[in-house]
């Protein structure tokens, strides 16, 4: 059996902020907070391998699993349905669309939180190379001038 | 698919794509799929909030090469298309033929059931210019367009598509000034127009699909290619030792190289600088050559280039009604001239400053005398073969890329909160 945690190291920095970020809005320790996403995490990190010869997973019974994860996972659905980052809705029924939005015209006061996310992460280094190189020509922009003089 | 570190970064997007690895960062982020963009609607006089697809085109002479990242799974889609167009003709009974209608234009077949018409219409090569304007070839691109969606799991829609395009065009049309005046000229009737696009597929089932670039990003076009050898997913430089990178990349139409010089700094990482240039034609030199073969044992065969393309590929011509092997024909034309687009490399292969990267779809036909060549000429670690999977598609790919790059800059002009600190709650 392996030894009991003495610290914790090589959390990306991402996480890290995410954990800080929670500390500061619920008041939490970050102890507490890492106790918590250690418990959720193990629950799921136990989907994630074969089921043993028992058919347990981590080593749970599949169904007291299930019924732990639904409390721990429902929020995290609810965001998935709610931005249509669900895995698998690519199995819809056929006469359900896949389309780009609901309604593309529909207003965007900011981007979307996952998407804030996503940029954040792209790093800006290739930017910096690209205007180093002179590249990243937009068409939109160097026709703005004249097509809203239209 | 095993990849050398020594020539691939294990960290590159170029390894994760070798891997079939799904395309997320460090942090578990998928890229960006869509973006909001204002777009300016001429009939209101103002601009109207849309969501904008990131694609990439790398618009080829030979074919049409499209990158997307799929709309539900963190990978990333490809579709080559070769570049050929014919009227559709009405069939009989059994399976018929994808036929396309952009706007109210003729019904039309492209890639390879249009090589098979009786009637394939050669489309314009050549630059930006001399292409775009043709009114066949924008059918053709927006048919490829749709192809790529669907192969990316998108469906059709009464709503408009709109599209934020990476547009490959040829090295020599971009320089630091940006893209000169006859390319913007050739792109300002695609922009911001939405193309109707009825698709009936070979069942005959007829799906609508409207699209319209709401942003035109053009990119040299060879560059794409060195984009994921050098850039991780998350967007940084890998960590190398190599200072002057040069892609070679064989096209069907030409054969362009590019230069990226790598300065190392004492702290940060490292300037690029970069030129890119036409070495010679491509492999359309060779089939043509095929081609001249091929009348001369058969004086009724009269193949058009994208023909004469499509048979040095497959090796096969379609002779007094049957799929023919002109396996002969084909390895002699290509012993024979190959040496002359191989002689265009010698400089390449004697100036050991460099290390080489050998891409486009004529890499991969030339593959046994061109490996031949290098193997016998370099030492392993000095060059590369991008694996045959990606090597035709590896342009466009890098354009998908630089599509991330131009969005994230849009989203910070439109002044949302990019950092992690900032609550948005």
């Amino acid at each position: 059996m392996s030894s009991a945690p003495i610290s914790l190291r090589n959390i990306p920095p991402t996480a890290l902020h995410i954990a800080q970020s929670l500390c500061r809005q619920t008041h939490l320790s970050l102890a507490d907070l890492l106790r918590q996403a250690l418990v959720s995490g193990l629950l799921v990190e136990a989907t994630r391998f074969a089921p043993d010869e028992e058919g347990r997973l981590g080593g749970q019974d599949p169904a007291v699993l299930a019924r732990a994860l639904r409390r721990h996972l429902s929020s995290a659905i609810d965001l998935l349905i709610q931005y249509e980052e669900l895995p698998y809705q690519g199995t819809r029924g056929p006469g359900e669309k896949l389309r780009q939005e609901q309604n593309p015209r529909i207003e965007h006061p900011a981007a979307s939180e996952p998407e804030v996310r996503q940029h954040v992460l792209f790093e800006r280094a290739i930017g910096d190379d690209l205007e180093m190189l002179g590249l990243g020509m937009s068409l939109a922009q160097t026709l703005e001038g004249s097509e809203t003089s239209i | 698919m095993l990849t050398d570190p020594t020539t691939i970064h294990p960290s590159s997007l170029l390894a994760r794509l070798c891997q079939q690895e799904p395309l997320t960062t460090t942090s578990g982020q998928a890229l960006l799929r869509q973006i909001p963009f204002p777009r300016w609607e001429s009939s209101s006089g103002r601009k109207v909030q849309t969501t904008a697809t990131l694609v990439a085109v790398d618009n080829g002479n030979d074919a049409f090469k499209g990158a997307i990242l799929h709309a539900n799974s963190p990978h990333l889609c490809t579709r080559r298309i070769v570049t050929a167009y014919a009227p559709a003709r009405r069939l009989g009974t059994g399976d018929g033929i994808t036929t396309w209608q952009v706007n109210d234009s003729e019904p039309f077949w492209i890639g390879d059931d249009a090589l098979q018409a009786a009637r394939i219409e050669s489309l314009p090569i050549g630059m930006t210019h001399d292409r775009l304007p043709d009114e066949r070839y924008r059918r053709y691109l927006f048919a490829c367009l749709v192809e790529l969606l669907l192969s990316a799991g998108y469906e059709a829609s009464e709503e408009e598509y709109d599209l934020y395009l990476s547009f490959g065009i040829p090295n020599e049309e971009v320089s630091r000034l940006g893209v000169n005046d006859s390319v913007r000229q050739a792109l300002i009737p695609l922009f911001n127009t939405r193309y109707t696009i009825r698709r009936t597929d070979e069942q005959g089932q007829i799906t609508t699909w409207a699209l319209r670039f709401v942003e035109v990003n053009p990119y040299p076009q060879t560059f794409g290619s060195f984009v994921p050898w050098y850039y991780t997913v998350d967007g940084t430089p890998v960590d190398t030792s190599i200072v002057k990178h040069l892609t070679l990349d064989i096209g069907g139409g030409q054969f362009h190289q590019c230069e990226v010089t790598l300065q190392h700094q004492a702290q940060g990482k490292p300037k690029l600088r970069m030129a890119a240039s036409l070495i010679d034609d491509g492999t359309i030199a060779l089939a043509r050559e095929v081609r001249e073969r091929i009348r001369a044992h058969h004086p009724g065969i009269r193949l058009s280039d994208v023909e004469a393309q499509q048979v040095l590929v497959s090796r096969h011509a379609l002779i007094n009604g049957r799929r023919t092997s002109v396996e002969d024909i084909i390895t002699e034309v290509i012993a024979a001239r190959s040496q002359n687009v191989l002689t265009h490399l010698r400089h390449q292969l004697q100036d050991e400053r460099s290390f080489l990267m050998f891409t486009g779809g004529g890499s991969i036909l030339l593959a046994s005398s061109l490996e031949a060549l290098v193997r016998m000429k370099r030492r392993p670690g000095s060059f590369l073969f991008v694996p045959k999977d990606l090597a035709a598609v590896l342009n466009a790919i890098g354009g998908y890329i630089l599509a991330q790059v131009a969005a994230q800059k849009q989203l910070e002009r439109l002044s949302v909160p990019l950092t992690w600190g900032k609550e948005s709650r």
